[in-house]
């Protein structure tokens, strides 16, 4: 596989996790690659927001039942412009962590069929889990006035 | 499809030797569990050997713990209301003036019964 | 048949005693189920932020309280990625106590879950002695760790307090206590010919699907796939002690249920094993300070739970507090993905039996 990608993708060993990473444009091809070769759990995506980079961090981890083995893929997307392509067609159960990711931090998944709602209801201000956003002044303001009890 | 025996439709009756056996149930308070120790319960502070460090204060994981006046020095003074009996506190101070017992029965008609001063903290009430 | 009567939408909501606090909204036609959607949500607590605020120790406690179905699996997951981002290590003892508990975790779990499904398909004698088989371990556990449900007990660098006198003596009992017991369930549940006319020849699984649709766990190995995290990456002691992976063939709702009943067995093995070979020395790495930092680096860590693979992501940057911690339910896609796909070919009667043969925390969805 590395023939194909060769100067787009850094690959990262430590004792513990394999790491690739990738650049935007390219997280799709990779994708379908490692799926052909036989990477067919999708564990999870991850989001890390790294504030004063301006960017977000994606992260997907991958489990390969015949082998095995497990992967991390990263890609960075910047905070303004936050769209990453989906990767539903890829594997199924990417799904509703997408939908999640979306709620959370505000990301646009392109091609995801059904981006609502979906553990928040009627929330109306930033995306929760980003930096910006101080849940414990939201809380005391909400709820207590702006007064510790 | 199974094929339905008689042996086995009659099979869960067998239960009924349940029937003689001694209930799982206790009858409560007449019969109660008893105290185990190191349980973690409601907090007991022995004021004299406190140095009033303010470790507990700074591990609590849900501020539940503030130092306030007693006896010339600081001392703790815990909300129970807010406290999520993990311990912490007890394990990290470091002169054992503060540890777990195991009275669970705090309960009051007013949320301030829950504030648990430094005198409230070191007398021991019975179980 | 198409009328012109409209499909009915009735909620399988989170007020009805068979599905937890769990919503999903079904539609059907006649007695067929023809669309579910479900609707998570009513116990997101936020901890993913909750655990920005606190420092590592700090944290510990709060873990427990995202399922509290499987308290230990949660604990063990976070104690590990801990480990790894603040770089210490825990000693021989303090894992082989981490994993006897573990595995006493995961036996109180498929009880809770053998009664929960009993009272939901009827079967109310099943529900109440289950309730009452809990009882040894749970005093087990607060003989050990201080609290009967929440145990607040592992910790980065191995565990809070050592093991109490008298340990051997209480786990032989309890385990015997259940061995008597066990019969009495595979007479009254599992040989029982309702609950299987009930439970067979619903819910087909099969292998292709599982892994399209992300199961892991006894939903797994019910349809034949041979995958167990403690066998194929194994962490804490795994590799040093004796086990068997069990599976099933056919993938309906019976073999689930079948692969949770055997799993029992094969915990009270492994825990006799690990007593077996508990080693002397330290519980604790003395290391591990209440404020002591992280280095900047980031793990995945994952751990086989009672319901399947349960994982944290967590990034360290150099204070005493995470910077992002992830949590990955293993019910998650199972309540999700799994439910609605399996809901679709069936009877509004066999939902409730479909739902808990998937053995879902819906505290493990929304977190």
């Amino acid at each position: 596989m590395e023939e194909r990608f060769n100067e787009s993708v850094t690959y990262v060993e430590d004792a513990e996790t394999t790491t690739l990473l990738v650049d935007n444009g390219l997280a799709e091809e990779v994708a379908s690659a490692l799926k052909e070769i036989g990477f067919n759990h999708f564990s999870d995506v991850t989001v890390v927001d790294y504030l004063e980079e301006e960017e977000f961090e994606l992260i997907y981890h991958l489990w390969s039942h015949g082998a095995h083995a497990r992967l991390m893929l990263k890609t960075r997307i910047p905070r303004s412009d936050a769209a990453m392509k989906s990767f539903t067609p890829i594997w199924r159960s990417a799904h509703m962590h997408e939908r999640e990711c979306h709620e959370m931090f505000g990301i646009d998944f392109i091609g995801h069929t059904e981006l609502t709602p979906l553990l928040l209801e009627d929330w109306e201000g930033i995306p929760p889990l980003r930096k910006d956003f101080d849940s414990r002044k939201y809380v005391l303001e909400k709820f207590y006035g702006g007064e510790r009890e | 499809m199974n094929e339905m025996s008689l042996r086995r439709l009659l099979q869960p009756f067998k239960l009924f030797r349940n029937l003689t056996k001694k209930p799982m149930t206790l009858v409560f308070p007449q019969e109660a569990l008893p105290p185990v120790d190191n349980y973690r319960g409601r907090q007991f502070l022995d004021p004299e050997k406190c140095v009033g460090c303010g470790m507990c204060s700074r591990v609590c994981p849900n501020d539940a713990v503030t130092m306030v006046e007693y006896m010339d020095k600081k001392c703790p003074e815990i909300n129970l209301g807010k406290c999520c009996f993990c311990a912490l506190c007890a394990e990290n101070c470091p002169t054992g003036a503060l540890y777990m017992t195991s009275e669970v029965f705090i309960a009051g008609y007013d949320k301030s019964f829950a504030v648990y001063g430094p005198e409230k903290l070191s007398k021991k009430e019975g179980a | 048949m198409t009328t012109d009567i409209p499909f009915f939408t009735i909620p399988f909501g989170p007020c009805h005693p068979s599905s937890g606090h769990f919503h999903a909204s079904v539609t059907v036609d006649g007695e067929r189920v023809v669309n579910l959607v479900p609707d998570p949500g009513y116990l997101h607590r936020g901890f993913e932020k909750l655990m920005e605020y606190r420092t590592y120790l700090q944290n510990s406690p709060l873990v427990d309280r995202i399922c509290i179905l499987d308290p230990f699996a949660a604990e063990l997951g976070y104690v590990n990625a801990a480990e790894k981002v603040l770089e210490i290590e825990a000693p021989e003892r303090g894992k082989f106590i981490r994993t006897i508990m573990a595995e006493f975790g995961r036996i109180l779990s498929h009880i809770t879950w053998i009664g929960v499904t009993c009272m939901v398909v009827g079967l109310d004698s099943g529900c109440k002695i289950a309730w009452g088989d809990r009882e040894p371990i749970i005093r087990i556990n607060e003989k050990v760790t201080g609290g009967r449900i929440y145990p607040c007990y592992f910790l980065p660098g191995g565990v809070r307090r050592d093991l109490p006198e008298g340990f051997t003596g209480m786990v032989e009992e309890a385990l015997s206590g259940l061995e008597k017991n066990l019969e009495q369930y595979d007479f009254l549940v599992f040989n029982n010919e309702t609950f299987r006319v009930r439970m067979e020849d619903i819910g087909f699984l099969d292998a292709e699907d599982a892994i399209r649709l992300g199961a892991t766990g006894p939903n797994l190995r019910a349809a034949g796939v041979e995958a167990d995290l403690r066998k194929d990456q194994p962490y804490e002691v795994y590799d040093q002690l004796e086990f068997n992976v069990v599976t099933q063939d056919k993938g309906d709702a019976f073999a689930r249920d079948m692969c949770r009943r055997l799993e029992i067995e094969e915990s009270m093995n492994i825990i006799r094993d690990a007593i077996h070979k508990l080693p002397e020395g330290d519980y604790k790495n003395k290391a591990f300070k209440p404020f002591s930092k992280a280095k900047k680096k980031e793990t995945y860590f994952c751990c086989e739970s009672a319901r399947g693979e349960q994982c944290y992501h967590m990034v360290g940057d150099g204070t005493d507090k995470p910077y992002r911690v992830k949590v990955r339910g293993p019910s998650f896609s199972h309540t999700l993905d799994e439910f609605p796909y399996l809901a679709k070919k069936a009877y509004i009667a066999d939902i409730p039996a479909i739902y808990w043969s998937l053995d879902p925390c819906p505290a493990d969805v929304d977190r």
